[in-house]
């Protein structure tokens, strides 16, 4: 066996741990076959002696947590990755469905907000200029005046709302990306201490 | 020897090879072998075990165009030597009582 394939195979038995302390593992095992070979022994030598890549797999799952204590098979750490997967699933589910409503909510609130301060000046301007081509049309009226004059009203007030209301928009939108972002770590926590 | 006794004592056998001076994964197990079985997959474990509790810590450095990581002890990893020897200390009157039967 070359120290390629005792690799590749020590790497595959490490599949229950997250990558960076697989790569970490086998970068040890690499480092003592390039001082091995340094010193003079052949890379089949060196792989024998080493031994089977599942049996050094199951001692780094053993010290991780990841393997059976007891000393499984290098592919004794599924089946309890497998149960964290479950209970991530689980915790994804208890925390997540909770999560994604107040997010909806909060989205909610967030959209409602700036449509109806859209409506307030687009309606404003839009009865503003209906009631100035009726004044035009018909000739003057103090009613249709006094209903532009609202209606200009109602589209400076909207007006003066938008800065306020993007500012509240903003905070409920952030607020939306932490509870997602948090949410996501609750669950991986848990997911890593399971295993 | 029990397990749980053999894995303390390379704990601190490693520990005591670092105090010497900062040392790489090949060269650890080169220096404890001569005073006890030791081999590669044991020694991973323990590294990682000992760097967790803080009694060693890791860097790598460049060794003919590869990087290779160095292991240093830190003052955690000394005292732990410093607690090990104490309670050998102990235990050697304990065996005494056991080896005597109490006789002075």
């Amino acid at each position: 066996m070359t120290a390629k394939q005792w690799l590749k195979a020590f790497q595959k038995a490490l599949a229950p741990l997250p990558r960076a302390e697989r790569e970490r593992a086998a970068d040890y095992y690499a480092e003592l076959f390039a001082d091995r070979a340094e010193a003079g022994e052949a890379e089949e030598t060196i792989a024998r002696e080493l031994g089977d890549p599942a049996a050094a797999a199951r001692a780094v799952l053993c010290e991780s947590g990841a393997g059976n204590a007891n000393g499984g098979s290098g592919a004794g750490g599924a089946p309890r990755a497998g149960r964290a997967g479950w209970l991530k699933a689980l915790l994804a589910c208890g925390v997540g469905i909770p999560a994604v409503a107040a997010i909806t909510a909060l989205g909610c609130i967030a959209v409602a907000l700036a449509a109806s301060d859209a409506i307030l000046v687009l309606a404003g301007l839009g009865g503003t200029g209906g009631a100035f081509v009726l004044l035009a049309a018909e000739g003057f009226a103090g009613g249709l005046l006094a209903i532009g004059g609202l209606m200009l009203a109602a589209a400076g007030v909207g007006c003066l709302l938008a800065p306020p209301l993007l500012a509240l928009e903003r905070l409920l939108l952030g607020l939306c990306g932490r509870i997602w972002k948090e949410t996501a770590n609750f669950v991986q926590g848990n997911g890593r201490d399971a295993r | 020897m029990d397990t749980q006794l053999k894995k303390g004592l390379l704990d601190v056998c490693v520990l005591s090879v670092l105090r010497e001076e900062p040392s790489y994964g090949y060269k650890i197990i080169a220096d404890v072998a001569p005073y006890t079985a030791i081999s590669e997959s044991t020694l991973y474990p323990i590294l990682k075990r000992l760097e967790a509790a803080g009694a060693v810590t890791v860097h790598s450095r460049e060794y003919n165009g590869r990087l290779r990581k160095y292991y240093s002890i830190t003052p955690l990893g000394e005292r732990k030597i410093e607690d090990f020897l104490s309670d050998m200390r102990e235990m050697e009157r304990i065996c005494k009582l056991i080896r005597d039967g109490g006789r002075q």
